[in-house]
């Protein structure tokens, strides 16, 4: 039966459409960005290889970690005052470039990483894990505060071995993921059209009478219909994992793709411990569970409502409530008309969207936000990961809402079933 | 007034679905008779203009339907097998509203009149949603008469009626019948021998038999039986002949039979009816087709 | 052809369906109440009485005043710390400092508001003499960041228009439709016309119902002030009053409605299903608009999302009027394929 479910699905027009639609949304992105990748980049792969060169040989110079942080820095401190003095910084030949202008590029970025791994991050570290001691240690803090900051302690006292590279790719590939935030959402809501349409097709074909009351039954019908959607969902995952890890790879280079993701400025205060392939692999998972509460969704209204379009309707507007609470908060960096390149923090913006992280499963669509520190909020009197409970509150509504849809599923339309009663009290043919 | 198909045939992709239909219509009443997929759909969808025939052309009155247009559909009337209504429209806004769709001036003494003939007035302001299927039948049947066709044309009008609507329909049926053609495509056999003075059977695309009920009839002549048998069983698993009818008897069944030749010793022959016609035509020609 | 304009009218708003979009109208209502809420992180009446201040005067009176609160403003908390010192060390009095003190909390309430005065004669600068205008324009600049793609709107169009020609293909209708003599082209054209009210009559009650807000929330003060005069609207290109400014972004939305309309017409006129078609339609009217922020190009021109979102920098009517007559012609098109035209036809 479950072949013979996922068949059907696989042959509808809804099916084909949607996956026309998906492939085109995706590919104009893709190609969009690309489009416009030599434009964006700060500087060419070419220039990125020299930065890296530029590094490794600082590094197999200097024994200790200062010591190879001043000799950058002193590098671009030369440099800097060489072009500050030149007149032609273009034409003049270079150490590591062509030019003194590209050895200027080269240093300033090099001089920027060694900055950032060699000082800013470890000391950032320091920081946290030492005011977080004195916290621990103050025996006049509560509870959840002295939890709180052995949880920092435990999470920030990691010793990460980060490579001394450029990631200047990094700040395209973020834009590109970032990019796909709205692609997600459009395949929430068509996992969603998706599963209405399967759950709903007895009752759009009129074939309640024949299906519902056949040998195998409900439940077969019903698990074997929701597992053939998991597969659709699972496999669109898998191409969608692919996709991100190819242009990643491609964008940032394998050497890159494999370091923790601290190593990038924007994720300093991520606790976990992963690389940037483990964070694509789990964001994609994040928006599996996304798409399989979407398709529970699909599964619960569809025996309450059984009209296809009522089902499109209300799902579709409690999904769209969802997300564009999730969009609006998550934009709490407001510009100004008057001057669009400063933004502020709404901060009711800000505080909302902190608050529906812990439970808004739609917040998955965009899962980089769980990973750009230390996420978590008092839940009594204990710090809980964000991540966690909102994972747990989805995996929760999934289970209640499949639970309800396969009890629902091919049973008689209660309101039907009172318009009948009704009927034959009033002695009126139905 | 006159109805003439000219090598009417439909293709889908392979499959013949209508092969050659040609066939003169003028006023009456013409039963169309077959199995399943035999074309009565596709030879009704092709006059409804629903669908374009892959050879041939329709004609009424020497001019062609399909150029005719709306011109022809104004005299036209159908009511397909399987058809939906507004769930949320009265009987009567439904009437009204195809009444607008066919261009009918003053409608309401119209819909007032069907409404009475299909034996629905008092239910003109009931929603159609609440119908049951044959209320909806005869809703359906009021909405092919409301612009007075033609030539009116009627997919399996009485399925879902009971005995008492159903013989209102036939009465109805042939008072509508004077001075228009009307066509149905029906399996009840007795709506046939009651209304119909032409008979078409259409088995596989193809037309077996166009003639009239009587000579129909008269071609079966010689041809039917009764026996009493002992043994049913035996009966039904001889080959040669065909049973229409078994009636249990003490000693064992009265059969009737359709054959060429005489089944049994004890067999006698008896008046024919439209189900031994079918029998004898559409179990022949699938036995030569084997 | 009326007849059947009301027939179709039936159908779209059978069974009390008009309660969805009453249900839609005071959804917005409440959504523009609630977002048509002036916060800003410095004092408006300080900058109400700054622009009142500046109304009465000429532009160069105007300029004069500004550069010289400037320097009065930046001078007083400059001196925050000598005056602490002087006081600290006897050269003034306490009394003295206590005046100063005074000025200073003044000046220091001011400044934020002052700020953005001083944004807006920044921009002034780059404008025509005649358009450097003071007044009260903070409710006007939140009505335009306000005003952008209309989910209500969209949601009415979706709601009201893509069931036009899917529910006689679920209904199983459209059989006995067509052999009636006017069950084809001319019951296709009524159905056009009933999306093209349907949007026309949404968009309209719909967007007026943000400018009764305004109106209620703030007035409508200073609608005939030019348009660049307020504050991030330097940049427009056209040389009309606020009001008409905002009435024609508004007009320009609605003729995008009309074609929101007609689109979700022809899409279901093909596509024949509902849940397809409202995929499909979502799909073409949200997904361009992921890509056309700020968008001037084709995108802009023909995309009816980035149509319904409205352009800020510059207002057509010609445009959406074209792709009205772009979308009628689409429609047409689709209608002349599915009854193609035979002699006599209607």
């Amino acid at each position: 039966m479950f072949k013979y479910e996922l068949k059907r699905l696989l042959k509808s027009r809804l099916f084909l459409i949607l996956i026309l639609i998906t492939v085109a949304y995706r590919g104009f992105i893709t190609v969009n960005f690309f489009k416009n990748y030599n434009e964006s980049i700060v500087y060419d792969k070419e220039t990125a290889v020299q930065i890296n060169a530029f590094l490794k040989d600082a590094e197999s110079k200097q024994s200790d970690r200062e010591s190879l942080r001043m000799a950058v820095k002193n590098a671009y401190l030369e440099v800097q005052e060489k072009a500050a003095t030149d007149s032609d910084i273009r034409n003049t030949p270079g150490s590591y470039g062509k030019n003194l202008l590209e050895d200027w590029t080269i240093v300033e970025a090099a001089n920027e990483r060694a900055e950032y791994i060699l000082k800013t991050y470890p000391e950032q570290m320091r920081k946290n894990v030492s005011q977080a001691a004195l916290t621990v240690n103050d025996s006049s803090q509560d509870a959840y505060t002295v939890r709180k900051n052995q949880k920092i302690i435990d999470k920030y006292n990691v010793k990460k071995d980060f490579s001394l590279i450029d990631t200047s790719a990094a700040d395209n590939w973020l834009v590109l993921t970032k990019s796909f935030d709205y692609f997600y959402v459009f395949l929430t809501f068509a996992l969603f059209f998706l599963a209405s349409e399967a759950f709903c097709s007895e009752r759009t074909r009129s074939l309640e009478g024949l299906v519902f009351t056949s040998k195998k039954g409900r439940a077969k019908l019903f698990s074997s219909r929701f597992i053939s959607l998991t597969v659709i969902a699972v496999f669109l995952t898998v191409i969608f994992t692919a996709a991100d890890t190819v242009s990643a790879l491609y964008i940032m280079g394998y050497r890159l793709v494999v370091e923790p993701i601290q190593i990038l400025p924007d994720f300093i205060g991520c606790m976990a411990n992963i690389n940037i392939l483990t964070f694509i692999i789990l964001c994609n998972l994040l928006r599996f569970a996304l798409l399989l509460l979407a398709i529970s969704l699909a599964a619960v209204i569809s025996p309450l409502l059984r009209n296809i379009f009522a089902v499109s309707l209300s799902g579709g507007l409690m999904l769209f409530t969802a997300f564009a609470l999730n969009i609006y908060a998550k934009n709490y960096i407001v510009f100004d008309a008057s001057n669009p390149f400063t933004g502020k923090i709404d901060m009711a913006r800000y505080k909302l969207y902190e608050r529906i992280r812990i439970f808004l499963p739609t917040c998955f669509s965009s899962p980089a936000a769980y990973f750009e520190k230390f996420d978590y909020f008092r839940l009594a009197d204990f710090p809980v990961s964000r991540i966690a409970f909102c994972l747990s509150v989805t995996v929760g509504l999934f289970a209640v809402f499949t639970l309800f849809g396969f009890l629902r599923f091919g049973r008689p339309y209660r309101f039907l079933q009172k318009k009948m009663i009704r009927g034959k009290r009033n002695g009126t043919e139905i | 007034m006159e109805l003439k198909f000219n090598n009417v045939s439909k293709n889908y992709g392979k499959k013949q679905a209508l092969s050659g239909f040609s066939t003169v219509m003028s006023e009456g009443v013409y039963a169309l008779l077959g199995p399943n997929g035999a074309g009565k759909s596709t030879l009704m969808n092709c006059l409804s203009d629903l669908i374009q025939p892959s050879e041939g052309n329709i004609l009424f009155d020497g001019a062609d339907i399909r150029q005719m247009g709306a011109r022809f559909r104004e005299i036209y009337g159908y009511m397909p097998q399987s058809y939906g209504l507004y769930p949320s429209f009265t009987a009567a806004d439904t009437l009204r509203y195809f009444a607008s769709l066919k261009d009918i001036k003053n409608p309401e003494s119209v819909i007032t009149e069907l409404l009475e003939t299909v034996n629905l007035s008092d239910c003109s302001k009931q929603r159609v949603g609440g119908f049951s299927g044959g209320m909806k039948r005869r809703l359906g049947i009021a909405i092919a008469l409301l612009n007075d066709p033609k030539v009116l044309v009627l997919d399996e009008p009485t399925a879902g009626l009971d005995p008492k609507e159903r013989i209102r329909f036939r009465n109805l049926i042939s008072e509508v019948s004077f001075n228009r053609v009307v066509i149905f495509a029906t399996h009840i056999v007795s709506d046939v021998e009651s209304i119909a003075n032409n008979v078409i059977l259409l088995q596989n695309g193809k037309i077996l038999r166009d003639t009239d009920v009587g000579s129909l009839l008269e071609s079966m002549d010689g041809k039917v039986w009764e026996a009493d048998v002992e043994n049913v069983n035996e009966a039904l698993g001889k080959d040669s002949f065909k049973i229409s009818n078994i009636v249990k008897t003490p000693t064992g069944a009265k059969i009737r039979i359709v054959s060429d030749e005489k089944p049994y010793q004890n067999a006698h022959l008896t008046i024919p009816n439209l189900e031994d016609v079918y029998l004898y035509y559409f179990n022949e020609v699938a036995a030569e087709n084997d | 052809m009326t007849k059947l304009i009301r027939f179709e009218f039936m159908k779209v708003f059978n069974r009390g369906k008009w309660l969805f979009f009453a249900a839609i109208l005071f959804a917005k209502l409440l959504f523009a109440f609630l977002s048509l809420n002036l916060k800003t992180d410095f004092s408006v009446e300080v900058y109400r009485e700054y622009t009142n201040q500046l109304a009465g005067m000429s532009e160069s009176e105007a300029s004069e005043f500004i550069l010289a609160e400037s320097e009065r403003i930046n001078s007083i908390i400059a001196a925050s710390n000598e005056m602490e010192e002087k006081y600290m060390s006897g050269e003034i009095s306490i009394d003295d400092y206590k005046k100063y003190r005074t000025s200073y909390y003044d000046a220091n309430s001011k400044i934020k508001a002052f700020e953005e005065l001083y944004k807006r004669y920044e921009q002034f600068q780059e404008l025509e003499p005649k358009n450097r205008i003071y007044f009260y324009d903070l409710s006007w600049n939140l009505f335009g960041r306000y005003l952008g793609f209309d989910f209500f709107v969209f949601f009415t169009v979706v709601l009201f228009c893509i069931p036009v020609f899917c529910r006689e293909h679920s209904d199983n209708v459209c059989c006995l439709n067509e052999v009636s003599k006017f069950g084809r082209r001319k019951l296709c054209f009524a159905k056009i016309t009933v999306c093209f009210t349907i949007g026309a009559v949404a968009a309209l009650v719909l967007y007026a119902s943000d400018f009764a807000v305004l109106a209620l929330r703030f007035g409508m003060d200073f609608a005939d002030m030019p348009i660049q005069a307020v504050i991030g609207y330097g940049a427009m290109t056209d040389d009309v009053t606020v009001l008409t400014f905002f009435v024609g972004i508004t007009a320009s939305k609605v003729l995008w409605c009309i074609c929101a309309a007609l689109a979700a017409a022809a899409v279901s006129a093909v596509i024949k299903e509902y849940v397809l078609s409202l995929i499909v339609y979502a799909s073409v009217i949200l997904i361009p608009l992921q890509f056309s922020a700020g968008e001037q190009g084709m995108l802009g021109k023909i995309g009816i999302g980035p149509g319904l979102q409205g352009n800020f920098y510059h207002f057509s009517l010609l445009v959406p009027a074209l792709n009205i007559v772009l979308w009628l012609a689409v429609n047409y098109v689709i209608v002349a394929i599915k009854y193609p035209n035979k002699a006599h036809s209607h």
